[in-house]
């Protein structure tokens, strides 16, 4: 009586061809089952006791060297009836599993590879028989046909065969699509073999983690069955009635509910360690959490005077991801100063680490990535490490953030107006209606040709540029005093890239707020920065005035890059690219200090 | 909006003819019949016969059938083979103790595997491979078994529960609740597992998204976003878990209310499987798959309510 989980990642369209080595638990799982079918064929052979012979003087005895599992009401051994009672609850389940299976794969199989009215035709049946109350109908049946659980059984995977059989379906046509399947059609490949020869294979992990989830739930069912009276008939055994027979006498011996209960939960346990070992092969793993655990500190200590020295100060700071071989670092001892006012353009390839860097300036470098040195000390405090408590002072309040896809920056399901209220109510400390008209207000100031409309609309109702102007709003809410923009006009078409570049620098005009852009556009940088810093490889190759830099670039790197750049592109020849490598400033150092060494010895 | 409701329905009410036609065409394959169940075998074939046409068995399956659905639109289900009750009265006493230990079930298993879901997704490491575990557990344990060992602890050891039985709400509240503690507690076991892993596969993946990044960065409070803006990103298929886990629920009922004796539709199906009386389990499937299709419908309307692209095309 489960159901499947519900993954946005569809394991139907990832299911692989090749299943992995299995890990502990899986190989724990199937000696379980090994041992659980063994001890059911060789029953009448291995079993110390005949399963039906009553020995009323040793009854209910708990385990003893003679009787490993002690004995039942009636004095049964109760092994020998465990080990009999297998057969006939694992052969129900093993028909319940075929039936499932089968059904599902062939219905999926058609469905899914043959398309059109076929396809229809079977989901439109799979959605009816998807709605019956499976369980009901079982007792329907065990009315009638009395006793008769191997037919309740195949009912119920008939019944609840169209799970499997969509999930094959959408196997099938995710591999349908593919180009290899084409081709193979196209070159007159009967589709008999294709399905056979492409298509199934592909369906493979899917069966087995299907069949084995589905298995632990006929078991289930089964045992219930088998415990209300319906199963197996005593005095012949089976697990669910052994329950049935123990739970009379649970008052005095409880023992007795152990033995059947416990195989039951291990057989059910092991066909599910099984499928879900593998679904978590099959599905991509798991996703990294974007959202920041709070850091430790609770204090901002105060490395310099507030109002005085730069605004922001990122000192030798790096960046590095954990990983099995120890930390691997994607930004190193970066160190660069923005000014009241000014306007500070980090420029890359991707790759480069400047992202990483603005996160870092934001503490939102997210799950798994941590900050290894330096400090960003902004307006005389240092940031890093720091508590939620500490950093609500700063994020969105004095430090506020633009990202590069407008589209995925807020959050689906709530209006955009109502989410920017939210911003104000958080960061500019007004409320009710206040909050409200300051919400037209900014949007009326990131100029939105229809505020009040706009903050009425999800998201996914607003165009590229649209939504990166409420993003801009989202970011003036709190008043800032420096913005980090994180390549706010990459993700936008040509058209739209230069209004919102303009309305940045209207809004520093009337703000006066500084900006920390990253980009890989030097038109951006010659049209809006101060000052520039150049990162390579997740260092800082060369910073300079605009100016210099356009004028008089220093490093091989940032000539390269310059010289790569398109807006200075010659009709008719090549775009010239960036080739070779580059020193980094720590491999200057460690040159040095091996020239060092090589010298003192 | 309005369409899609009238989908629902619309697929709603095959199903429903189809439990009855299933029902009834399986009766007409008994071998033996219904009033040979009840002289038993030594009645005599002139005793048979008259009690079939007492009970109307004697007429061609269509017929009866036909008179069976047109009773229903009428409120009448027909009479319990075994006491003589109307069904409509059996149903009306029965449905009750059921409603409140599927719902009860439902609201305890949504509470903690929300919980534990959302735990585990933010916490992750550890607390996420604890909660597989209890997972894997939830799902393996056969309810009745856990419901038997339920009441050896707290109903005999510990004595601090009473073991079966049921007390209407209005006549007792007190011991009401104390008796549902533990079917509660047994049916909630494997709900709870399948929730909350499907809450923590989904608020993962909110999680994951870039506006979390985003808006906390622009000030916005972790807990608020987790619970405010991750919630709202997992509640569709959380919902849709829930929703399936009401449903399983009511399959349980059948063997727990007979572990408990709780005298509702589940111990009803289970009697009238082993008695034969189908007047009694066709009437109490029937409204157990109308409540289903009531549960599914509702399940849909919600997911349109909180999904604000379907919402705008419907």
């Amino acid at each position: 009586m489960s159901t499947a989980v519900i993954s946005s990642t569809s394991a139907a369209a990832k299911a692989p061809g090749k299943l992995r080595r299995p890990s502990i638990p899986v190989i724990l799982a199937l000696t379980w089952l090994v041992i659980a079918v063994g001890g059911a064929l060789l029953a009448d052979v291995i079993a110390p006791f005949d399963p039906l012979k009553q020995e009323i003087l040793q009854a209910m005895q708990t385990p003893t060297p003679e009787h490993l599992l002690g004995t039942d009401v009636l004095g049964r051994d109760v092994l020998s009836r465990l080990m009999h009672g297998a057969g006939p609850t694992l052969s129900s389940v093993a028909v319940a599993v075929v039936a499932y299976t089968g059904i599902g794969l062939v219905l999926g199989l058609i469905a899914g590879y043959s398309g059109g009215w076929t396809d229809r035709a079977v989901v439109a049946l799979t959605s009816i028989v998807i709605a019956l109350p499976v369980i009901m109908v079982l007792f329907v049946v065990l009315s009638v046909f009395r006793g008769n659980t191997w037919l309740a059984m195949l009912v119920f995977g008939v019944l609840s065969s169209p799970i499997m059989t969509l999930l094959v379906r959408s196997s099938a046509i995710a591999v349908r699509n593919e180009l290899f399947v084409d081709a193979a059609r196209v070159s007159g490949l009967s589709p008999l073999y294709i399905v056979f020869r492409h298509v199934l294979p592909r369906s493979r992990g899917l069966i087995i983690v299907q069949g084995a989830v589905f298995g632990a739930t006929a078991l289930i069912v089964e045992s219930s069955l088998s415990y209300l009276g319906f199963g197996t008939v005593p005095p012949n055994p089976s697990w669910g009635n052994m329950i049935s027979e123990a739970s009379t006498v649970i008052t005095s011996v409880p023992w007795l509910l152990v033995p059947p209960g416990a195989v039951i939960a291990l057989t059910a346990l092991s066909l599910g360690v099984i499928g879900d070992s593998l679904r978590d092969s099959v599905s991509a793993g798991w996703s990294t959490s974007k959202l920041t655990p709070s850091g430790r500190r609770t204090e901002a200590p105060r490395v310099a005077e507030a109002g005085t020295g730069p605004l922001l100060a990122v000192r030798d700071l790096s960046v590095g991801y954990h990983s099995a071989g120890g930390i691997v670092p994607i930004v190193k001892d970066v160190s660069f100063e923005i000014g009241r006012g000014e306007t500070l353009g980090l420029v890359g390839e991707s790759g480069s680490g400047k992202t990483t860097v603005a996160f870092g300036v934001l503490g939102v470098i997210g799950e798994g990535v941590a900050v290894t040195g330096g400090s960003v000390v902004f307006d005389g405090a240092d940031l890093v490490g720091q508590s939620d408590a500490v950093l609500a002072q700063y994020r969105g309040k004095r430090i506020a953030y633009i990202a590069q896809e407008p589209m995925v920056a807020l959050g689906p399901s709530h209006r955009v107006g109502d989410q920017l209220r939210e911003a104000i109510e958080l960061n500019d400390g007004l409320s009710g209606e206040a909050a409200q008209q300051r919400v037209i207000e900014l949007l009326t100031l990131v100029e939105l040709r229809d505020p009040a409309g706009s903050a009425r609309k999800y998201l996914h109702e607003l165009s590229g540029g649209m939504a990166q102007r409420v993003s801009i709003a989202f970011a003036l809410a709190g008043r800032p005093e420096l913005l980090v923009a994180d390549e706010p006009t990459t993700a936008l078409d040509v058209t739209v890239q230069a209004g919102i570049l303009g309305l940045l620098m209207r809004l520093r005009e009337q703000t006066g707020m500084s900006l920390l852009i990253i980009t890989h556009d030097w038109g951006v940088i010659a049209d809006v920065c101060d000052r520039v810093v150049v990162m390579y490889k997740g260092e800082i190759v060369e910073q300079a005035t605009a100016e210099r830099i356009f004028a008089e670039p220093q490093h091989p790197y940032t000539q390269a890059l310059l010289t790569s750049n398109p807006h200075g592109a010659q009709p008719g020849q090549d775009l010239p690219v960036i080739t070779g490598t580059f020193t980094t400033p720590s491999m200057e150092r460690a040159a040095l200090a091996g020239a060092g060494t090589g010298a003192a010895s | 909006m309005i369409r899609l409701i009238a989908t629902r329905i619309a697929v709603s009410i095959p199903v429903l003819f189809i439990m009855t036609i299933l029902t009834f065409l399986l009766a007409s394959l008994v071998p033996g019949d219904a009033a040979t169940q009840i002289l038993g075998p030594d009645a005599t074939p002139e005793r048979i016969a008259q009690l079939n046409a007492e009970l109307g068995l004697d007429r061609p399956v269509l017929e009866q059938y036909l008179d069976w659905l047109a009773g229903i639109f009428r409120g009448d289900f027909g009479t319990s083979l075994f006491s003589g009750e109307p069904v409509s009265r059996l149903l009306e006493q029965r449905f009750w103790p059921t409603f409140w230990l599927a719902t009860f079930a439902a609201l305890v298993s949504a509470i903690i595997g929300v919980t534990f879901g959302v735990v585990a997704a933010v916490k992750g490491g550890w607390a996420a491979r604890v909660l597989d575990g209890i997972g894997m557990l939830g799902i393996s344990l056969p309810n009745f078994w856990v419901a038997l060992l339920l009441i050896v602890l707290f109903a005999g050891t510990l004595g601090w529960l009473p073991a079966v039985g049921y007390t209407a709400p209005q006549d007792d509240f007190g011991e009401f609740l104390s008796r549902m503690v533990l079917p509660v507690t047994a049916m909630s076991f494997a709900g709870v597992a399948l929730i909350a892993k499907q809450t923590r596969e989904s608020m993962a993946e909110a999680l994951s998204r870039d506006f979390m990044r985003f808006l906390q960065a622009n000030g916005f409070p972790r807990r608020r976003l987790i619970l405010k803006y991750g919630l709202r990103y997992a509640a569709i298929p959380v919902l849709a878990t829930i929703s399936a886990t009401f449903v399983n629920h009511i399959g349980g009922t059948v063997t727990l209310e007979s572990v408990f004796a709780i005298p509702g539709l589940g111990s009803m199906v289970a009697r009238g499987t082993t008695n034969h009386d189908l007047a009694n389990i066709q009437g109490a499937v029937l409204l157990f798959t109308a409540v289903i299709l009531l549960v599914n419908l509702l399940t849909d309307i919600v997911y349109t309510l909180l999904n604000p692209k379907v919402r705008a095309n419907a």
